[in-house]
């Protein structure tokens, strides 16, 4: 299958090419043709959020033009916004469709586990893991990367807890706490804080060893704030760095 | 509201700078709002447990807003009629000023003693200082607004307005007014300190000024949540009674003000409030002859003063009158990750997203309120502790868009532009 990974731009933008190699890596592993788009114009998603509308019709079309000429089976990405922005805010903003599958790592990964069962070494430590704002509750995709979790031996999987959650019939990881990366694009100096306090008041208190997000964004979060927090007994770590670290070629 | 003689970079850059200096640097509001947030989820975990029921509340809560919103000219005309049927007197000011000159001509002359509940609408429009400047002695009745009067700052929090003082802090405040020497670490002596320091004001008061939580169009019916007592006071003691309350409060019915209530009070985290007012006009007997004769123990006048300040225009714009149906609970606030470093300081009439959008479009006008448009981390959590599933991210996202266009983006944003673009240009 030819996957074009979208997304790549930013990761390098944000430093954060170990993620990067870990998706390609992974992906190779798992027999995926990958094909990095590297000619991305811009992040639209961030586009959209911050309110820049002028030239997003331009940006959207171009992406569009390139996934047809990639002929992609499908495009995925490591960050929800593009996801959810091509599902549900572009089709309505500039009445324009994909034509491509366009999902999120998370979603392709459990689909493969669950069709090839890959063969995962143990990982037997403790993994606190977020569910990305925009992915979970603007999407309601939390049980892709806890299907992948499942299959992960010895691993002590550990989310944030709600208390009102059951009584509301709510997942918890509805009410997952948010690490403020979105503020790097609106007001960085105040989102540093929100970074910070973020690890300290949900991720230290849950004493994992390793902790990422579903989300490169939300990841990236959670890797400033850890840093901005300077706290070194806990790991940032991507599910798909975690993967393939166990993942055995077939 | 909106000062039109300052430039866009100013307004950001102060807004910036008490958010950071005020909010996020300091330690005390992240133990604060971190008690204040343990506290509530538990207390709304026992008062979902009591009363499981109030999980369906909302959709109804919902669906009584969203009429009451796309009705509310009609609903405002039948509130008028009720509230004139019931002997009361009806104002309805289209600003803030126009409300505050109302109430001081109901106030009267100067050095009048003017008790006051809390109330984010006479925040808005800056009631108690006009109040003060026309030479009366106010005093905020509400604990945490007490303590914001003490400390001349702002509500950081839509119930709780001193939601980012601790304990200590707080008595420290309170020493200063009553003269003691109180104990930093106990919450009892301090509440103790301020009940002997109020006493006298509601007994010498001349007028009480509250809001409301509801207003019943048909029978012209405020009702007030409260728990510690001073609106019973504020509302029964003195002469004059006033209500200030926007437009937006008004429902159908009795009972639909009362749906209304008991959402606000249950996500608000109260299995019950102490006490819930229902307020229909000014105190009666008809105790002899059955003639109704008016002015008995209760308030001589009543005086119900509805704030439209931009209410109405937003009530009609499809894509932001969705900011109409907050009832103020203020839930949202205590799961929004940068109201957790910044109390209110995010916000300026209005703390938090949903008070971004106040500000906008009622209190402070666009170019004054643009700046917490951009705090919102846009992660929605605001949206699933809601009662009412108010959008408050998409509205913020939509906003951005107009705001920019005005040139009332942020540096940062402006500096996305160039980057993300550039290769369009």
């Amino acid at each position: 299958m030819r996957v074009v990974l979208a997304g790549k731009v930013n990761l390098l933008h944000t430093n954060q090419t170990d993620v990067l190699e870990s998706i390609n890596s992974l992906l190779k592993k798992l027999d995926f043709e990958v094909v990095e788009l590297d000619n991305e114009i811009v992040c639209g998603e961030a586009s959209i959020n911050l309110g820049l509308l002028d030239n997003i019709e331009k940006v959207f079309s171009e992406f569009k033009k390139n996934i047809y000429n990639l002929k992609a089976d499908v495009v995925v990405s490591a960050y929800a916004a593009g996801v959810s922005k091509w599902k549900n805010d572009i089709p309505e903003l500039l009445n324009m469709e994909l034509g491509v599958p366009y999902i999120h790592l998370t979603q392709l990964i459990a689909e493969e586990f669950d069709k090839n069962k890959p063969d995962l070494k143990p990982f037997p430590h403790s993994y606190f893991v977020q569910h990305g704002c925009t992915l979970g509750r603007k999407m309601g995709q939390y049980n892709f990367i806890r299907e992948i979790l499942k299959l992960i031996p010895e691993i002590e999987v550990l989310e944030e807890q709600y208390p009102t959650a059951e009584i509301e019939g709510i997942d918890p990881a509805e009410f997952n706490s948010c690490p403020g990366s979105w503020l790097n694009f609106s007001q960085p100096e105040l989102g540093d804080y929100v970074k910070e306090n973020y690890v300290l008041e949900i991720v230290k208190p849950a004493n994992p060893e390793y902790a990422g997000s579903t989300c490169a964004n939300g990841h990236l979060g959670i890797r400033q704030g850890l840093e901005i927090a300077e706290i070194d007994d806990i790991k940032p770590l991507y599910f798909t760095q975690l993967l393939d670290g166990i993942t055995e070629v077939k | 509201m909106e000062n039109k003689d300052r430039d866009i970079k100013t307004i950001h850059n102060e807004y910036m700078a008490e958010i950071i200096s005020d909010g996020a640097e300091s330690e005390s509001v992240r133990i604060a709002i971190r008690r204040a947030r343990e506290a509530y989820r538990k207390n709304l975990k026992n008062a979902l447990e009591n009363f499981p029921e109030s999980v369906e509340y909302k959709e109804k809560a919902r669906k009584i807003k969203e009429y009451s919103i796309d009705h509310l000219e009609e609903l405002i005309e039948k509130t008028r009629k009720a509230v004139e049927r019931n002997h009361g007197v009806f104002h309805l000011a289209k600003t803030a000023e126009e409300a505050n000159e109302i109430i001081a001509d109901i106030t009267g002359e100067p050095k009048k003693i003017i008790v006051k509940g809390k109330s984010l609408t006479s925040e808005e429009t800056e009631l108690r200082q006009y109040l003060e400047a026309k030479g009366h002695e106010v005093w905020e009745t509400d604990l945490g607004e007490f303590l914001v009067q003490l400390r001349k700052g702002r509500p950081m929090h839509m119930l709780a307005p001193s939601v980012d003082l601790t304990r200590e802090e707080a008595a420290e405040l309170i020493s200063k007014v009553t003269g003691e020497d109180l104990p930093k670490d106990k919450i009892e002596t301090s509440v103790e300190a301020v009940r002997r320091f109020l006493r006298n004001k509601f007994v010498n008061a001349d007028v009480g000024i509250a809001g409301a939580n509801a207003i019943s169009a048909d029978t012209g019916t405020l009702f007030i949540i409260e728990n510690e007592g001073n609106i019973k006071l504020t509302a029964s003691l003195p002469d004059k009674f006033v209500a200030l309350v926007g437009v937006e409060k008004i429902v159908p019915t009795l009972e639909d003000a009362l749906h209304m209530v008991k959402t606000t009070w249950r996500f608000a985290n109260y299995n019950v409030p102490s006490y819930v007012h229902m307020i229909s006009g000014p105190s009666k007997t008809g105790d002899i002859e059955k003639v109704t004769t008016y002015g008995a123990h209760g308030p001589r006048e009543f005086h119900l003063v509805l704030l439209d300040n931009g209410r109405v225009e937003l009530s009609k714009n499809n894509d932001f009158k969705e900011v109409l149906y907050c009832m103020k609970c203020g839930a949202c606030m205590y799961e929004c990750p940068v109201f957790w470093v910044t109390a209110g300081h995010f916000g300026k009439s209005y703390p938090g997203g949903i008070g971004a959008l106040w500000d906008v479009f009622v209190a402070k006008g666009m170019k004054e309120g643009a700046p917490s448009v951009y705090s919102c981390a846009i992660c929605d959590r605001c949206r699933v502790r809601c009662p009412l599933n108010i959008d408050t991210s998409k509205m913020i996202i939509k906003l951005r868009s107009i705001l920019h266009k005005k040139g009332y983006s942020t540096r940062t944003v402006n500096e996305a532009e160039e980057t993300f673009f550039k290769k369009i240009k």
